[in-house]
This record gives structure tokens, C-alpha cells and sequence, in this order.
């Protein structure tokens, strides 16, 4: 490989010397620099980013104070929620517009005052069967 | 801001300048060889080379881009030129190759006389055979021995020049180079 480039060197070592000639290099020059001031280089305004971030922040800023300002409408109907399938409903009853409130376990439970009570009859409240009336005696 | 304008627009006229004086001679020779010797024509062809890479400059300086290795540039667009100009092979007749006739018009372009002394003259007729010798190679294989033997440009370089790999490239010159000693020394 080497032997090649040397040899192929050798060769062409003479075509190196081809040169331009001062009447070609003068006609060359002239056409490129002509060529040059007549397309100077466009340099890119240094104003137009910062431009571009000062547009942005006053449009950050605008919104971000005129957001609170928008006023309410209180007058938005309230949204009826459809009860899922195992949510309690009662036929002819009302439907559940907001979470069933929770009971809180640690309160005790009020005591049923005896003078309260039905005429005709107690309430039973231990064994209360969802679906079946437990008034006692009351037949 | 004008001293910010002006100095970016220094700086890459002087990157140019810089660039366009060191690689003029050497690229005015690359086409000179290419193009079988038409100095007008390889003059109108380099002032091209030069006023199309400064286009491409400006252009990417607007996008903020940069050129990285000019000299290459210069080189592709050169190749460009060449191959849209002369880009189909030159049909010689065989009578004109085996006389040597082809392309003997060119011998007077190549200026190497300095002092009309007889190594002068000897070198003339050196690079006379050469540029003949290599007039009968395809366009291919004498661009790529210009690039690699008269220009001094790498295998690397001149892949990314013709865009194939580094490999293909050297391949090409081995068997440009074949090709060459083959009509220098036919027989051998």
C-alpha cells in the first residue's frame, strides 16, 4: 500500500505546481469580493429574543392577576347525580344528592326515651331485617 | 447592538477570507484536472465554488448554524459544480485515445514554466502526459486520484466530500490507482 502512494506520489508530484496565473488570480479576487459586499452577512437582531421573552412574561403576568377577578355565577343550577345501583334509595323517596352522611362510631347512640314510645306497640331495634316492618305487637 | 453586528459580521468574513485564500490555488488545480484543462472555464467554475459557499454561509448564520470544516465545503460544492457541468462522461473516440490526440489542445494550460529552463520543460511535459493519462480515466476514478494524489486530502476527508463511506473510498482509490498505472505503463 504504501509502495502505491509513493509511487502514485512520484506521479503527481510534478501536477502540484499547477498554478493560477496573476491575471486569473486578479479576476478571481475581484469577482468574489465584489460578490461578498454586494451579500453582506444578515446578522440576527440581538433585540428580538429578549423581545420575545418580555411578550411572554407581561402575558404571564396579565393572566395570572386577572384570573381571581373573573367573577363567580352563583346562580349555576346544582348537579343531580345519578344514584348508582347499591346506593340506598327508598321507592318514592328522595334521591341522594351528596354522600350519605357517616355515622361516628364513637358517638353513643341517643337512648330511646320510654315515654316516646308508640302507642301499640315497642320498636324492636336489635334485630332491625332490612325490608321486614319489627313493630312488635303492633298486629 | 451595531458593535455586536459588526463584529459577528468580522468574524465570519474573516473566516472565509481566511479560508478562500489558503484552499484557491489548490481548488483552482482540483478543477483544472477534472475538467481536462479549460483555465477560463476552472476560474468561472472556482469564483462559483466561492461565491455559493458564501451564500451557504450567510444562510446558516441566519439560522445559527455553522459550517464546520469549510475547506471540505468548498470542496463539495466544487464537486458539485463539476459534475452538473461535465456530469455525463466524455464519449473519445478510440482513434483520438490511441493517438493521444484527446484533449492535446490542454497541454499549454498547465503553467509549471517558471524560467524556461529545460527541468521546466521537463515538468511540462510530465504534467502534459499526466493530465492526458488521466483524461482516458473515468470521471469516477479522476476525481478521486485528484483528491487523494494532487489535492493531498485524506480518505476520510474525501468521504465526506463525495458522501460514501471511508471504506468504499479507498477501495475506489485502489482501483483508480490500477487503473492509472495501467495507461502509464501499459504492459507492466
Amino acid at each position: 500500500m504504501n509502495e502505491n502512494e509513493n509511487e502514485m506520489n512520484k506521479v503527481f508530484e510534478k501536477a502540484r505546481d499547477v498554478k493560477m496565473r496573476p491575471e486569473e488570480f486578479g479576476k478571481l479576487d475581484n469577482k468574489v469580493r465584489a460578490y461578498m459586499s454586494a451579500n453582506p452577512v444578515p446578522v440576527p437582531s440581538p433585540i428580538i429574543l429578549p423581545t420575545i421573552i418580555a411578550v411572554f412574561a407581561i402575558v404571564g403576568v396579565v393572566y395570572f392577576f386577572a384570573k381571581p377577578i373573573i367573577p363567580k355565577n352563583d346562580n349555576i343550577p346544582p348537579v343531580l347525580i345519578t344514584p348508582k345501583p347499591n346506593q340506598d334509595t327508598e321507592p318514592g323517596g328522595t334521591t341522594a344528592t351528596s354522600s350519605p352522611i357517616k355515622k361516628d362510631e364513637n358517638k353513643p347512640e341517643p337512648k330511646k326515651d320510654p315515654e316516646n314510645i308508640p302507642p301499640g306497640g315497642t320498636i324492636n331495634t336489635s334485630n332491625n331485617i332490612p325490608g321486614t316492618s319489627s313493630l312488635s305487637g303492633a298486629l | 447592538m451595531c458593535s455586536y453586528k459588526t463584529e459577528v459580521k468580522k468574524d465570519i468574513e474573516k473566516e472565509f477570507i481566511g479560508a478562500y485564500e489558503a484552499n484557491k490555488n489548490a481548488l483552482f488545480r482540483h478543477i483544472m484536472f477534472r475538467i481536462g484543462g479549460d483555465r477560463e472555464k476552472a476560474t468561472d467554475l472556482l469564483s462559483d465554488t466561492f461565491t455559493r459557499t458564501w451564500d451557504a454561509l450567510c444562510k446558516r448564520n441566519s439560522e445559527n448554524k455553522e459550517i464546520e470544516n469549510l475547506r471540505a465545503y468548498f470542496y463539495r460544492v466544487a464537486h458539485n459544480l463539476i459534475v452538473d457541468e461535465y456530469g455525463k462522461p466524455k464519449i473519445a473516440s478510440l482513434d483520438a485515445l490511441s493517438e493521444g490526440r484527446e484533449e492535446s489542445d490542454g497541454d499549454e494550460k498547465f503553467d509549471v514554466i517558471e524560467s524556461g529552463s529545460h527541468a521546466d520543460v521537463v515538468k511540462h511535459s510530465e504534467v502534459s502526459e499526466l493530465h492526458r493519462a488521466l483524461a482516458k480515466l473515468e470521471q469516477s476514478d479522476r476525481e478521486i486520484l485528484v483528491m487523494r494524489y494532487i489535492d493531498d486530502i485524506g480518505p476520510n476527508e474525501i468521504a465526506e466530500i463525495i458522501g460514501e463511506s471511508a471504506n468504499v473510498i479507498s477501495v475506489r482509490i485502489n482501483r483508480a490507482t490500477k487503473a492509472l498505472r495501467e495507461i502509464l505503463n501499459p504492459g507492466r
